[in-house]
């Protein structure tokens, strides 16, 4: 995955690791759910057919041609809050992997750069975080900075980080010993520029695949702080929480079943586009699917 | 032997700084945050002169590090302080909840590794057949499924329709055991399922490449059965992995426990953890954390120990 590796058959390797994610049928498949959910987030106000927190009908009817999803505990659409509800969910998805992101490769970055001491506390801090159960973590920071969407993405962000640390300084130590970064080292090179030229864009790769299958993570997270009650405000549309409103009322099945299958496709679809991309670059990171 | 608990005195050593950082963030979460501590010890209501002779006496006016040691030594001492919200000592509703996590947790494991391995050897022994599709297909399905939601689906199918099982409530297993595999059931099945997923997945990529060493080929060379192959040669060698995962998953277990024992209205470290959420109630969201971590890090040594008991090549 070097930058400076030569190309074969005069294919440039973006282009190459993007046919090799071409024939991956799955990941396609999950690629295609995600951008409709992306669309569904975008167009929700005209994709909709009834506003979301309006009442539009009578309570709890089942399924039908006017309402596909049925109706809620106070006649609300369904359907229409499930597409709104993608906003709420890729929001937190987006937000906390990007925050993740940021905090955990910093600190790899620095702690693989800059090795000794620094390297060692910086490492046995993130251990110290990796030893929280994920989302009991993420449960006792929401509870401490108080409920709400954005919380609930900090409280992802901060317990996802150590995740792309250690990804982002196992890379940078391996990095650190290739010739290329010798040759800038020994050339006079600043740091900024060997950091930001010469290591960043090797990091990425395996940066970017760890992001999509931590989407997963977030995602069920969300769910599972909107669906105790320590996510999303009500009356505001969220999967999780439209669950557990449904949980009350088993015999009214629709209202958890199906914000439970958006839950459900949305998580699969980013496994299937996290597999796709790692099987298309010769990465071989074991990262697991949880 | 003496080898053995070297090694394990090594491994809890370095245990020992983890542990450590760790009780520091559980103790800063809880004490850097703004506000007057004071509040949810006396209430809205105090007077000023009494919240000032409060904070003298918890040492509220002391610096955060001085705070921390003296914190740091009642734990030790066994002293996880009182439930602002039900006036218990903390470590009593621990001893008290405990149980039932880990029961929950220790019948989801024994489930997940029953369809897990059988399946994730079927699935490797006849790679590309219809059974491996399946296998697949579940094991990605049942890692995607949220797990309140698959609960919620049991429920209706299993308690509402069917009217098979009850849907929640519990009963100690001393008093009652029968009834409270009853009650256990439908938890059970919800963590476990997902479990076997992860565990099926492991044990089909394990199989796959075990069964295509050398030393499998000699053994059906010298006209060992079939099953003896696949069983003795390649599953023994195969199940390394399957305690890598479960050993790396008891933090997501306990994070699914949380959630599943609040759909079921069981007792657990999970419901108390949320009663303690929503009531404020730091001693118990502290206790409740702490005992996590320690979870987590104790099965990490006993997961070494047990590679070694598994994979006798490995030496202490």
């Amino acid at each position: 995955m070097s930058a400076t590796a030569a190309p074969s058959a005069g294919v440039s390797p973006a282009r190459r690791y993007m046919r090799r994610f071409a024939t991956h049928k799955l990941g396609m498949l999950g690629l295609a759910f995600l951008i409709l959910v992306v669309l569904a987030a975008i167009l929700a106000p005209w994709i909709a057919p009834f506003p979301p927190q309006r009442i539009v009908a009578r309570a709890l009817q089942a399924p039908s041609w006017l309402h596909w999803f049925g109706t809620d505990e106070i006649g609300r659409d369904i359907f229409s809050r499930i597409v709104w509800g993608s906003q709420i969910s890729l929001q937190v998805v987006g937000y906390s992997v990007a925050g993740a992101a940021v905090i955990g490769a910093t600190i790899g970055l620095i702690a693989g750069y800059v090795g000794g001491w620094i390297d060692a506390l910086l490492m046995r801090l993130m251990d110290a975080v990796m030893a929280f159960p994920f989302l009991i973590f993420a449960l006792a920071i929401v509870a401490i900075l108080g409920p709400s969407v954005q919380n609930s993405a900090l409280a992802i962000a901060i317990a996802k980080a150590p995740g792309f640390a250690r990804i982002v300084r196992s890379e940078v130590l391996s990095l650190r010993s290739r010739q290329f970064v010798k040759a800038a080292v020994v050339s006079g090179a600043s740091n900024t520029r060997i950091i930001l030229r010469h290591l960043w864009p090797n990091v990425t790769g395996n940066l970017i695949i760890y992001a999509s299958l931590s989407g997963s993570t977030a995602l069920i997270t969300e769910a599972s702080l909107a669906f105790l009650g320590l996510g999303v405000r009500p009356p505001a549309p969220s999967w999780g929480y439209m669950i557990s409103i449904g949980m009350d009322r088993w015999q009214f099945w629709w209202m958890s079943a199906f914000p439970g299958l958006a839950i459900f496709l949305t998580v699969l679809a980013f496994n299937f586009v996290g597999d796709a991309l790692r099987d298309a670059s010769d990465s071989r990171l074991n990262l697991g699917t949880s | 032997m003496l080898k053995f608990f070297h090694f394990l005195a090594v491994r809890l050593a370095q245990m020992l700084p983890v542990l450590l950082l760790a009780s520091m963030i559980v103790f800063a979460l809880t004490n850097l945050l703004p506000g007057d501590p004071t509040y949810a010890i006396l209430g809205e209501n105090a007077g000023e002169a009494e919240r000032a002779a409060a904070r003298i006496r918890y040492g509220l006016d002391d610096p955060l590090p001085i705070q921390y040691l003296r914190w740091l030594m009642a734990i030790l001492s066994g002293d996880l302080g009182r439930s602002l919200y039900r006036g218990q000592y903390v470590l009593d509703m621990l001893v008290g909840r405990i149980p039932v996590t880990i029961q929950l947790c220790l019948m989801s494991i024994a489930l997940a590794m029953a369809i897990g391995i059988p399946a994730g050897v079927i699935a490797a022994k006849w790679r590309g057949s219809v059974a491996d599709t399946v296998v697949s297909v579940m094991s990605m399905a049942s890692v995607a499924m949220p797990y309140f939601w698959a609960a919620i689906l049991l429920i209706i199918v299993f308690s509402l329709h069917l009217g098979w099982l009850p849907s929640s409530g519990y009963v100690p297993f001393r008093e009652d055991p029968l009834r409270n595999l009853e009650l256990m059931l439908l938890p059970t099945v919800t963590i476990g399922t997902a479990f076997a997923g992860l565990i099926m997945r492991q044990v089909r990529g394990a199989m796959l490449e075990v069964l295509s060493f050398d030393y499998i080929r000699t053994a059906r060379a010298k006209g060992a059965s079939e099953t003896r192959v696949v069983i003795r040669h390649g599953l023994r060698n195969a199940l390394i992995p399957v305690i890598t995962v479960i050993g790396l998953q008891v933090g997501a277990l306990l994070g699914g426990a949380v959630v599943v024992e609040s759909v079921f209205s069981l007792p657990g470290l999970g419901s108390m953890m949320v009663e303690a959420i929503f009531s404020r109630d730091y001693p118990a969201i502290q206790g409740a954390l702490l005992f996590s971590v320690c979870c987590v890090l104790f099965v990490s040594v006993l997961v070494d120990v047990l590679y070694a008991v598994v994979d006798p090549r490995i030496e202490y």
